[in-house]
C-alpha cells in the first residue's frame, strides 16, 4: 500500500483540477473521478450530507457525464 | 411614455393576444406593479413550519417591503413590518432566528416589542413626557401587516387595507395546495433541506410565464435532458432508471405529450399544467409510502390523491408549487430586470425519508442556480430582457391557441400547449394595475 500523498501534492492536485475546468478540458477532468466518486458543492456550511439536505451540486459520474456532454449540443 | 396617473395607457399595454415590451422594461411600470398588483393581491410569505415555536421568526421582502413572519405567544403566525416604530430601523437582519426573551429589540436605541408588535420598553422613557410621541404613529408599536392568511401552513399576506378576499382571489386553485398537503400520511408539510436562491437578470413575469410554458422544454432543455436521454438509450431494456434519469427524461417528451397534458385556468391569473398527467406521472413507487397513504386515507382516497400529478401551479403573482414533488418556488421582484427566485422543499410528515431525498434531487437537478435545466431557462429570460431593447416591434406575442371564446371568460381546461395561461395572467395584471378602467 502506497504512502498517503503529502500536502504539497494534494495542493497541486487541486490547482491542476481547477486549471482543467478553467481550460474546459472536461474529459480529462471527468477521468479524475473514480466510478463511485461525487462532485459535491454543499449549500451550507456543516450540512450533514448531499442527500438529506440540498446542495448546489451533488453529482455522481452519470450526472457529470450529462453536465459535460450537454455542452456538445449545438444549441 | 409616462404611466402613473394614466390608467388607459396602462390598460393599453395588454392586448387580448399580445403584450407591450414596456411591461418587462419600464421602471415606472415596475414601481406601479409593486404599489398596485403586489400590494392588492395575496402574496406568499413563508410556511408556518419555518416558525414552529413562539418567538421564532423568518424575514423576507414583500413588494420590496421588509417583513417578519413570526409565531406569537398565543401560537398564531403573524406578519409584521420589519421596521422599528422609533426611527424605522430594520429590527431583524438575519433571515431567520429566535427572538431572545420573546421580544424584538432594536439594535440602535434598544426599543423593545412584544411578539404582537406592541411596545414593551423605551429606554429613558421620561424623556418623552410632555411631548407628542404618545399621539404619534411612532407610539403604536410595530405595524402588523393588515391581512394575513395561513392556509394549511402556507402563509400569505395582502398589504392593502381593503381589497379582494383570500378565498375569492384564489378560488379552487387552492386544491393544488390541498393535494400537496394530503400527500403526507399525517396531512402536514415541513420545510426541510435548505433553500436554493437563484438570482435572475430578468423581469419576474418572464419566470411566471415560463411555468406553464410547454413549448420550450423540448427545445431549451434538449441539451441537458436530451443528453440524459441519449446516455440512457443504450442501456439494456428493463434496467431500473436512476432517480436522476427519471426526473430528466420527461423534459424532452414531445409536443403531443405536453399538449395532451392539458392546462387548467382559474380567474385572477392562477393556473396549472398537468390536468391529465404530467412529467411527474412515471416516477417509481417508493417503499411503503403507498401503504402508509392507504392506512391514513383508505385505498380509494389515497389513489385519488396520488393520481393528481399537477405540474406547476401558478399562484399569481408570487408563488408556484409542484405538489407531486413537494417543491415550491417563490418570486421576489427586485427591479424590472432583476428577480430573486427561491426554491423551497418540504418533507411529508409521516412519509419515508426517500421522498425528501427525491425532492431534494429534483430541486438540485431542475431548479438550482447550478442546474443544467435551470441554466437554459435563465439564459432565455436574459435573452428576452436584452432582446427587447431592440426597436421595430413593441409587442410580445401571446397568440398560441387564442380563440374568440376567451372574450367571454378564460376559466376552464385547454390543450397543454396553449398560451392561455399567459393571457390569463395579463388579464389579472390589467385588473389590478388599472382598476379604474374596468371594461
Amino acid at each position: 500500500m502506497s504512502a498517503a500523498p503529502d500536502l504539497a501534492t494534494l495542493t497541486q492536485f487541486v490547482y491542476d483540477e481547477a486549471r482543467l475546468i478553467d481550460e474546459k478540458r472536461f474529459e480529462e477532468w471527468y477521468e479524475l473521478f473514480t466510478d463511485d466518486g461525487y462532485y459535491w458543492m454543499p449549500l451550507t456550511r456543516g450540512q450533514p450530507d448531499g442527500e438529506n439536505h440540498t446542495s448546489l451540486l451533488y453529482e455522481d459520474k452519470l450526472l457529470l457525464r450529462v453536465r459535460i456532454d450537454r455542452l456538445k449540443n449545438p444549441h | 411614455m409616462s404611466y402613473r396617473n394614466q390608467p388607459d395607457a396602462i390598460r393599453a399595454l395588454v392586448r387580448e393576444d399580445a403584450v407591450h415590451r414596456d411591461v418587462y422594461r419600464s421602471q415606472e411600470i415596475f414601481d406601479l406593479e409593486m404599489e398596485r398588483l403586489w400590494r392588492n393581491t395575496w402574496i406568499y410569505v413563508g410556511h408556518d413550519s419555518q416558525v414552529p415555536n413562539a418567538g421564532d421568526y423568518y424575514s423576507t421582502e414583500i413588494a420590496r417591503q421588509p417583513v417578519i413572519m413570526l409565531r406569537d405567544e398565543g401560537g398564531k403566525v403573524r406578519v409584521l413590518m420589519n421596521r422599528c416604530a422609533h426611527k424605522g430601523a430594520r429590527l431583524v437582519s438575519a433571515a431567520s432566528g429566535r427572538c431572545e426573551n420573546r421580544l424584538l429589540r432594536c439594535p440602535y436605541h434598544g426599543w423593545t416589542y412584544r411578539l404582537d408588535g406592541s411596545i414593551r420598553t423605551i429606554p429613558m422613557k421620561s424623556g418623552y413626557e410632555g411631548t407628542a410621541l404618545g399621539e404619534s404613529p411612532n407610539s403604536r408599536g410595530i405595524v402588523n401587516v393588515p391581512h394575513v392568511e395561513n392556509y394549511r401552513g402556507f402563509v400569505f399576506v395582502r398589504l392593502s387595507e381593503r381589497g379582494v378576499g383570500f378565498r375569492e382571489y384564489f378560488g379552487d386553485s387552492l386544491t393544488s395546495i390541498d393535494n400537496m398537503v394530503e400527500r403526507s400520511p399525517e396531512g402536514r408539510l415541513e420545510v426541510a433541506g435548505g433553500v436554493l436562491r437563484f438570482m435572475h437578470d430578468s423581469n419576474w413575469k418572464m419566470f411566471v410565464e415560463n411555468l406553464n410554458d410547454t413549448m420550450h422544454p423540448m427545445v431549451a432543455h434538449e441539451s441537458a435532458a436530451g443528453t440524459a436521454k441519449k446516455l440512457w438509450a443504450d442501456k439494456p431494456e428493463g434496467t431500473p432508471k436512476p432517480m436522476a434519469i427519471e426526473q430528466f427524461l420527461p423534459f424532452v417528451n414531445g409536443y403531443s405529450f405536453f399538449d395532451q397534458m392539458g392546462v387548467h385556468i382559474y380567474e385572477n391569473g392562477h393556473s396549472y399544467t398537468g390536468v391529465n398527467f404530467s412529467i411527474h406521472s412515471a416516477y417509481s413507487a417508493i417503499g411503503e409510502y403507498e401503504t402508509l397513504m392507504e392506512k391514513s386515507y383508505g385505498a380509494e382516497r389515497a389513489r385519488a390523491i396520488l393520481g393528481e400529478v399537477r405540474h406547476n401551479t401558478v399562484y399569481y403573482p408570487s408563488l408556484t408549487i409542484k405538489g407531486a414533488i413537494q417543491a415550491i418556488r417563490v418570486a421576489r421582484p427586485i427591479a424590472p430586470d432583476k428577480t430573486l427566485i427561491e426554491s423551497w422543499t418540504f418533507r411529508l410528515a409521516g412519509a419515508p425519508p426517500q421522498l425528501l431525498r427525491r425532492t431534494l434531487m429534483y430541486t438540485r437537478l431542475i431548479n438550482a442556480p447550478t442546474s443544467v435545466v435551470g441554466h437554459d431557462d435563465r439564459h432565455c429570460y436574459r435573452a428576452i430582457q436584452e432582446g427587447l431593447a431592440a426597436e421595430g416591434n413593441d409587442w410580445v406575442s401571446l397568440h398560441r391557441n387564442w380563440t374568440a371564446r376567451e372574450r367571454t371568460g378564460l376559466a376552464g381546461n385547454y390543450n397543454g400547449t396553449s398560451e392561455v395561461s399567459m393571457r390569463g395572467q395579463y388579464r389579472a395584471w390589467q385588473q389590478f394595475m388599472a382598476p379604474e378602467t374596468r371594461p
